[in-house]
């Protein structure tokens, strides 16, 4: 599948020339719980790089704590201590709002379920994160059209999830994620739920999403879709390996 | 708009993919918004905007009153009205009315019209211009040149078949011939059923009598004048004429209200209001309902909203969504509604009477319009928002992670079964206080029923006469009239007994009268204890089977010439005579100083109600027709049959002694008792329908809670019953929390019902009773909450603890 994203020409894979600030910075970062008397540490005193164009892999046992990372990196979670720089703006100073703000002006979401919306078509399940950036219809017309033929998917477009495989239904959950030419995909188990021929497909699609620019934290099993990416960091009872970054 | 339109479509596709849920919402809806629409469409027509006169705001009524009497709205002396037009200045003019009901005859056939003697500025004061000829003029409200009348559109119509060329013809009534002048609007009806206005021209002796109260006084403030100023001017005005005239003012002032206000009358309005709070009740209890649907479904689509979020909704685009859909349910269900309202408005105007509506302002307009189809879409908005905010705030911030996390049991949400069970803890209380009041009134209404008239209505007719001056000057005249006419009717086949009087059992109305008892301590004018005073002949009391329990009834010894007696009622003998017997004991009846001659008492008669809704006799003192000859007659035959089936026949007999005398108002006792009855009745039936429907809501609304519930602890059943429970112990621990659920809402209900049952008996006095029966819904209300319960718990024993197990 050839992407070719004219929307945002960023250099291919690592820091964009010139760039000196990661796109992501994670300082001593933790998340707890209330668990009987005590507390229960989901992340201890993460620090992590994360630059621009990057194609990171976060990797560890289940219950390590990588989906918490990675809500956390997408912003879906406020409730936790450290510093987050994102694009140099201090998450860790953003109330609900500044947070969404940024986050929908540069994050998209890869489930491992797909999580489409069941009552919507292939092309508004594209429109719907559009419109909740408020981009106006003509112009989310020619994004979703945009997105549908990049991915192949315009004959798909008034069909509904259930009527889709599910590889073509992670594709299109992969279109709906860049739909708004996000900076940085958060992808959670993206082949999880797909045999691999279709994951193979899947993450040849990652792969030339980054060539394009995005940057892609990507979190999984499989050492096969770990090798898409350029650096691996590991979780483990929420103590990161590897993630510090260099000096 | 744009995404205002996107969410419209998407809520609809929402909606249809959840075809049972939006059925029973929708359904829900029409049920409490239809009937909120057909009470506001009553409220609307008979209340708020019973009359439509331009600058209708400005209108107003004056009253005298006195609070130590309990008269409100009293009418007004000619002389007091005098004094008013020409001292007050808050308005622009003032008008005066007086009821005259006239025998029409020198047509056809000889009718009984309804018509008014009005000042002639009332048209202007109202704005109203006739439809054809003129109105009438100030100059023609002096006596002898007050023989000019303006006729309804109705009678123009009727009498008259809508002649064009009728102005200049003669109108005779009461054998007076009148002048027609004009014909007002077909939409004019002030007063109400009125069918002609003649001048009203106060001779000199109805400018003298101050407590000669008859006028209804009709004003139009002046522009700038408040209704407060026009108050203070007028109780100014009358305290000055309490000084000036003690004899008759002591104890009376005066007030203003607005036409509006004038209008209605004071009683009815309240059984109207109860019904509105019964089904703003009912609405309230759908939204309770609808709001825990809808947390219910908010757990089924957390994963929706999470994603949504994900996707990069923002709280408030979610809370609009869901809004939106909220919406899109109370606009179904407001549109069905309107169908609830039309067949509601329908049955309200089948239940009560013509001859009481064609008295009731507004009635013309009561039906679905403009302004009904405005408060039903706001009772949907609101509607809208009371059950869909606090679901659409609880669904819009969901637990992310949890929510989108694979396979996690996200079903869980120990919140949504709090708000839940908070929401049934409410629509248990609003039943039972719904329960409680609609209970009250039922019985309230149901003990009116029950009990004695002190009279049986069964098998009698009546029908009124009203002999004009003209032909019957004397008394003499009067009585003769009244004998042959008791003669005709008692000799018709198939009659039993006949009476003539000026009252009849039950006929409200009619003031009453002051006495002086012989042997009592003189009052002062004014404190006399106060009698009602029928006048009626000797057939009355057997035509009544009201039994005479002391001496005798009247007969043909108490002759115009013979010495005044009386028979009182039991009330009055006890009253007046405690512990001894009336017989032969004498009174005199009229104010101090203008008392007529002594009355001996002859009889006792059993008391007998002089309105259905009384809850006390009043102390009575019967005159005998011939000694009291009066121009307006109640006749009434007792038949073996069918009474109506009499009346043909009955009415040839009463046109063949005089031909231009037609009776009219011809109606059955029973026939009387149920239009009496008919407003509260239906008040009692609406009532007790809106109470069964919250009933009805309450357990849907429980079945609910404890069946989602149920679902969401199968996991903790199949372990409990894993590690030995038995059914019955699943069975037990789900009722309990049904259970508790239940008396947290009867014990927030319970105090709250009692502050509106005294409430309600303090409106309604008469009607309603504090009475601890209507208490036992509490219990009715435990039973069915239990009932309701056990479907879902009885599914709980089936859990198949293995199953339950391997599905977590």
């Amino acid at each position: 599948m050839n992407l070719s994203l004219e929307s945002e020409v960023r250099a291919p894979g690592g820091n964009p020339a010139g760039a000196t600030e990661p796109l992501v910075r994670l300082r001593d970062v933790e998340k707890s719980f209330h668990q009987g008397q005590g507390r229960y540490y989901a992340l201890r005193r993460v620090t992590l790089d994360v630059s621009q164009g990057e194609f990171l892999t976060i990797m560890g046992p289940s219950g390590a704590g990588k989906s918490t990372l990675l809500h956390l990196i997408g912003m879906h979670d406020g409730d936790w201590s450290g510093e987050y720089h994102f694009m140099e703006e201090p998450v860790h100073r953003l109330d609900v709002k500044g947070r969404a703000r940024l986050r929908n002006a540069n994050i998209g979401f890869v489930f491992q379920s797909y999580h489409l919306l069941d009552d919507l078509t292939v092309y508004e399940n594209l429109e719907i994160p559009l419109s909740y950036r408020n981009v106006k219809r003509p112009q989310r017309a020619s994004m979703v059209c945009d997105a549908l033929d990049r991915f192949q998917i315009v004959a798909k477009k008034d069909l509904y999830p259930r009527q889709l495989s599910g590889g073509q239904q992670q594709l299109v959950a992969v279109a709906r994620a860049v739909v708004a030419n996000p900076r940085l995909v958060l992808a959670d188990e993206p082949t999880g739920n797909l045999h691999s021929e279709q994951a193979l497909e899947i993450m040849e699609l990652f792969k030339e999403l980054n060539a394009g620019g995005t940057t892609i934290i990507q979190v999984t099993h499989s050492q096969t879709n770990a090798s898409y990416g350029r650096r691996v960091v590991r979780l483990k009872d929420g103590w990161l390996e590897g993630g510090t970054p260099e000096a | 708009m744009d995404a205002l339109i996107q969410d419209l479509r998407l809520g609809l596709r929402a909606l249809r993919r959840s075809p049972g849920f939006t059925l029973v919402a929708c359904a829900m809806l029409a049920l409490g918004i239809g009937a909120n629409a057909a009470m506001f469409s009553g409220v609307n027509a008979l209340l708020l905007r019973p009359v439509h006169f331009a600058g209708l705001e400005r209108l107003v009524m004056l009253w005298e009153r006195s609070p130590r009497l309990g008269i409100e709205r009293g009418g007004v002396s000619p002389a007091d009205f005098e004094d008013w037009r020409s001292q007050c200045r808050s308005y622009e003019g003032l008008a005066a009315l007086q009821g005259w009901d006239a025998n029409l005859t020198g047509g056809d056939e000889p009718e009984r019209v309804s018509g008014c003697r009005v000042s002639p500025e009332l048209f202007g004061l109202l704005r109203v211009r006739p439809a054809l000829g003129r109105g009438l003029r100030p100059d023609e409200a002096r006596s002898g040149r007050d023989q000019v009348a303006v006729l309804s559109h109705g009678l123009w119509r009727r009498r008259f078949g809508a002649d064009p060329r009728v102005i200049g013809r003669t109108l005779v009534l009461d054998g007076y011939p009148h002048l027609v002048v004009g014909v007002m609007p077909a939409d004019f009806e002030f007063p109400m059923a009125a069918q002609f206005w003649t001048p009203l021209a106060f001779v000199p002796e109805q400018l003298g009598p101050r407590d000669l109260r008859i006028l209804t006084v009709v004003g139009r403030l002046r522009a700038g004048a408040t209704l407060a100023a026009a108050r203070a001017e007028l109780s100014t005005l009358a305290r000055r004429l309490e000084r000036e005239y003690p004899e008759t003012h002591t104890g009376w002032t005066a007030h203003v209200t607005t036409l509006t206000q004038g209008v209605v009358d004071e009683f009815s309005p309240r059984f109207m209001w109860v019904a509105t709070g019964a089904v703003g009740f009912v609405l309230l209890l759908v939204c309770a309902n609808l709001a825990g649907l809808l947390l219910a479904r908010a757990v089924s689509r957390r994963k929706e909203i999470a994603i949504r979020t994900a996707l990069g909704a923002s709280r408030a685009r979610l809370v609009r969504q869901l809004l939106t859909e909220s919406l899109l349910l109370a606009v179904g269900g407001a549109s069905l509604g309107m169908l609830v309202a039309a067949w509601g408005v329908d049955f309200m105007k089948a239940s009560i009477p013509a001859e009481v509506t064609r008295l009731l302002p507004g009635w013309r307009h009561f039906g679905l319009d403009g302004a009904v189809l405005a408060f039903t879409a706001l009772a949907a908005v609101a509607s809208a928002l009371l059950f869909g905010l606090a679901p659409a705030l609880h669904a819009s911030q969901p637990d992310l992670q949890e929510a989108l996390k694979e396979g996690g049991r996200t079903s869980r949400a120990p919140g949504t079964a709090r708000s839940r069970g908070a929401l049934v803890v409410i629509q248990v209380a609003l039943t039972l206080v719904l329960l409680v009041g609609s209970g009250l009134l039922v019985s309230g209404y149901q003990r009116l029923a029950r009990q004695s008239q002190g009279f049986d209505p069964r098998h009698v007719l009546t029908l009124r006469l009203t002999l004009p001056d003209t032909r019957y000057a004397t008394g003499a005249d009067l009585r003769l009239y009244a004998r042959r006419a008791l003669e005709r009717a008692a000799a018709l086949p198939g009659v039993e007994s006949a009476a003539l009087g000026n009252r009849l059992p039950l006929s409200g109305g009619g003031g009453t009268e002051r006495v002086t008892v012989e042997g009592r301590p003189a009052a002062r004018r004014g404190e006399q204890p106060r009698v009602d005073r029928p006048v009626v002949d000797p057939g009355y009391f057997e035509t009544f089977r009201i039994p005479i329990l002391q001496g005798r009834a009247f007969d043909g010894r108490d002759r115009e010439d013979a010495p005044p007696v009386a028979v009182v009622s039991e009330t009055m003998a006890r009253r007046s005579w405690p512990g001894q017997s009336p017989l032969g004991r004498r009174l005199r009846l009229g104010p101090a100083g203008e008392e007529g001659p002594w009355v001996t008492v002859v009889g006792v008669a059993a008391d007998v109600k002089r309105s259905w809704i009384d809850r006390e006799f009043r102390p009575t003192v019967y005159l005998p027709l011939a000694q009291a000859p009066r121009r307006s007659l109640r006749l009434a035959v007792r038949t073996s049959g069918d009474p109506l089936a009499l009346l043909p026949a009955l009415r040839e007999q009463l046109l063949a002694v005089d031909r231009d005398l037609p009776p009219y108002a011809a109606a059955t006792m029973e026939q009387e008792l149920r239009d009496q009855a008919s407003g509260v009745r239906l008040t009692a039936v609406l009532l007790g329908f809106f109470g069964f429907l919250a009933v009805l809501l309450a357990a849907v609304g429980l079945y609910g809670v404890v069946a989602h519930a149920t679902s969401q602890r199968t996991h903790e059943f199949g372990v409990r019953m894993a590690l030995g429970a038995r059914p019955g112990d699943v069975r037990r621990m789900v009722l309990a929390h049904a259970g508790r659920l239940a008396l947290a809402g009867l014990a927030i209900g319970l105090p709250a019902a009692l502050v509106l049952a005294h409430l309600l008996a303090r409106l309604l006095f008469g009607v309603v009773v504090v009475d601890w029966t209507a208490f036992a819904a509490a219990p009715l209300l435990m039973a069915v909450m239990l009932a309701a319960s056990d479907l879902p718990a009885r599914q709980a024993t089936r859990v198949d603890p293995m199953l339950s197990l391997r599905a977590e």
